[in-house]
């Protein structure tokens, strides 16, 4: 539900960066709380450094970056009743970005961040035409390679266009010459011969192309092609402007974003913060906290709140009715992964280097890591889905029924890859302490007006983060909300 | 696929065990203040995690549903997924936490705000009339009987359970008997029934919170 209404969307334009211009603090007003420390929160800190704020970061849990969680060796995951540890291998290139995973070219704050702070970013291969398709109902429910897929079904819906044409169905709005162009452009889309569709090299050939002509592989049955979800989803999400190639990476993990962070701020940052009470005051907010098992408060001159919005209604405030109301009417996004360490990365022999194969099965994608091509082993993402019942599902396992479940999908389209699952490490992010969900969203009939009331100041307090931008569970969406509420911030400082 | 034809399917090729003992990573939970991330500060409950409210609830009810969450009676139907999720969270709780998250319960202090509006409590008092052979005429409880206050529960939680029970997402369970019996009373409710009968429990609590003041 929350990405596959995108899926197949066109999305506008990321906006480019504001630059963020903040007036100077005043002595005397220049105290900050923030609460939590994920991303926007973060930024926040940064920003307001610059205009010499002196910021205190409350987060609940036990480390900063909120969803931009990378897992190696020995980390500790904390799911509520089911703590764990990663069991990868100790080596920093067997890691595991359990939330946001890949950047594209056009997410112009989160780029700038990587810049400034010197973040080293990698391409990460996002589609591969060498992945596979698996759909237990079509195609003999044998795995195809994507570029199959989008061979056949270009050649077989050029030749439509082709047909179409040929036999003048279409009105006389163009001249016979545009005409003539629309079929020589759909024989090179669809490679036709002749008007006809008959299989083409480029879904790959049944002889050795380097020393034999081409043999193009039989046409997949175009029914099969038309019904596929799988297929469709397989083909068409890189269309979607957040996944178009090239997409990139932080070498070494998307938590080198995090670390460039907390290298920059020199906010005052309390781990296992756990706020309780918010009370917006005439000219200050007082913050009641839980910390090391007794009630502390804070006062600031300003507060802003990066705490997931579903949290808001357990803890007391005083705020209005209709900020509360809009903030109660977020729902929890449920997604799911779980990477698994191979012991030797197969995939390669296979041809596949980087991107993702899909699958109708609960696991629905696997992810093969772009980096350390070649190395001995690699970890590779085992599921990720948008299906609200498998995610459900999943988390509702435990550890090991997840790991098996996953592994049971992963052996269709890959024969013996059990044998080569070494460990395993899965997050499904409505159990995470402190997280309790990822993908926040909100009926769309009442989006509009709830977005506007939560852009808004309340008081002293800014709600931020990616639930505040209509981009939930991207770092960029963060960004912006943070900048938007740093600019509504300045615009009441300056009235002041 | 079911979660029941997944599990047979996990069966057949369970291939890793995971080295690290429920008891070793347990020791990493270093006290109860996690509850309060889904049941709201002082567990004034909260809708949008849909955790129920805590704090005034009778102590031996709360100890028969952790036990229950524990013991496999409660949070597997599917349907339930806050019911799941807390099966999940204390499953494998060590005694000394469910004694101090019982502790913690009974020590919280916050005010309830009933929601329902007064239109439909004359209705519901008539509805009531069959619950409160169990639950009382003043709905405080009764603990012989086994039936909680419904003074203390949050309004949309109590509307939400009367359709689980209603509905077979809780109660399920076959030997928790005092949900079986919740089950059955619950059996005959229409959704406007359920909708008067909180709405008269709303009206009770806010009587009986002015006259706590």
């Amino acid at each position: 539900m929350y990405g596959s209404s995108r899926a197949l969307g066109l999305i506008a334009d990321t906006g480019e960066p504001k630059a963020i211009h903040l007036r100077p603090a005043e002595k005397g007003k220049n105290k900050v709380v923030i609460l939590g420390g994920g991303l926007a929160g973060l930024s926040v800190a940064y920003q307001l450094q610059q205009a010499g704020y002196h910021c205190t970061i409350l987060e609940a849990s036990h480390r900063l970056g909120g969803r931009n969680l990378t897992l190696r060796h020995g980390d500790f995951i904390d799911e509520l009743g089911n703590p764990n540890f990663c069991q990868f291998d100790r080596d920093p290139n067997l890691y595991f970005n359990a939330g946001p995973a890949r950047i594209p070219g056009h997410h112009r704050r989160l780029l700038n961040y990587c810049k400034e702070f010197s973040v080293p970013l990698q391409l990460k291969a996002n589609s591969n035409r060498l992945a596979y398709i698996h759909d237990s109902n079509h195609f003999g429910g044998k795995p195809v390679r994507i570029g199959e897929y989008i061979a056949d079904s270009r050649g077989f819906l050029s030749e439509l266009v082709f047909k179409s044409v040929n036999q003048g169905d279409f009105s006389e709005e163009f001249s016979e010459e545009d005409w003539q162009k629309l079929m020589a452009y759909s024989s090179i889309f669809g490679d036709l011969n002749e008007g006809k569709y008959q299989g083409s090299g480029r879904s790959g050939s049944k002889k050795d192309r380097m020393l034999e002509h081409v043999v193009a592989k039989d046409p997949l049955k175009f029914a099969d092609i038309l019904t596929s979800k799988v297929g469709m989803m397989a083909a068409l999400t890189p269309e979607n402007y957040d996944w178009g190639e090239p997409l990139m990476e932080p070498v070494g993990g998307m938590d080198g974003v995090v670390e460039g962070f907390k290298r920059n701020i020199n906010a005052k940052v309390k781990l296992h913060a756990q706020v309780s009470a918010i009370q917006v005051n005439e000219d200050s907010v007082d913050i009641q906290y839980r910390y090391k098992g007794k009630q502390e408060n804070i006062q600031a001159d300003y507060c802003f709140n990066n705490i997931p919005a579903h949290f808001m209604p357990g803890i007391s405030n005083n705020f209005s009715a209709h900020y509360m109301n809009a903030l109660a009417s977020f729902k929890r996004g449920n997604l799911y992964k779980i990477a698994f360490q191979m012991k030797k990365r197969f995939w390669e022999e296979e041809g596949i280097y980087g991107g993702i194969s899909f699958t109708d099965q609960s696991a629905s994608q696997l992810w093969y890591p772009s980096h350390d091509i070649n190395s001995e082993k690699g970890i590779m993402l085992g599921s990720y889905s948008w299906d609200d019942a498998n995610n459900e599902m999943f988390a509702s396992m435990t550890l090991q029924q997840r790991a098996d479940e996953a592994a049971r999908c992963g052996e269709l389209i890959h024969p013996g890859y059990t044998s080569h699952i070494e460990a395993f490490a899965s997050v499904p992010w409505t159990r995470m302490n402190h997280m309790m969900g990822c993908g926040a969203h909100m009926p769309a009939d009442i989006w509009d007006e709830k977005f506007e009331v939560l852009q808004a100041a309340e008081g002293r307090h800014f709600m931020i983060g990616d639930q505040i931008s209509h981009h939930a569970g991207w770092q960029e969406g963060a960004f912006a909300s943070a900048e938007h509420a740093l600019g509504v911030f300045n615009d009441m400082v300056l009235k002041a | 696929m079911t979660f029941t034809q997944s599990s047979k399917l996990l069966m057949l090729c369970g291939f890793l065990s995971l080295s690290a003992s429920a008891a070793e990573v347990n020791s990493n939970i270093k006290d109860v203040d996690y509850c309060t991330v889904c049941h709201g500060s002082e567990l004034v409950g909260n809708p949008s995690t849909g955790a129920p409210r805590l704090s005034g609830m009778d102590p031996w009810y709360a100890k028969r549903q952790l036990e229950n969450f524990q013991q496999g009676l409660r949070g597997f139907h599917p349907e339930d997924l806050s019911g799941n999720e807390m099966r999940g969270a204390v499953e494998h709780l060590p005694p000394k936490l469910v004694d101090d998250a019982l502790e913690l319960i009974a020590n919280s202090q916050s005010a309830i705000h009933p929601t329902y509006t007064a239109d439909q409590a004359s209705a519901g008092k008539q509805v009531y009339a069959s619950c409160a052979t169990c639950h009382g005429a003043d709905a405080k409880g009764n603990e012989q009987l086994g039936a909680p206050s419904l003074l203390v529960q949050s309004d949309w939680y109590l509307a939400r359970q009367l359709a689980y029970f209603r509905d077979g997402k809780r109660g399920a369970e076959g030997s928790d008997s005092y949900a079986v019996s919740m089950k059955a009373a619950a059996q005959a409710l229409t959704d406007d029934q359920i909708e008067q009968l909180v709405s008269y429990l709303s009206q009770l609590q806010l009587a009986s919170a002015t006259k706590g003041k």
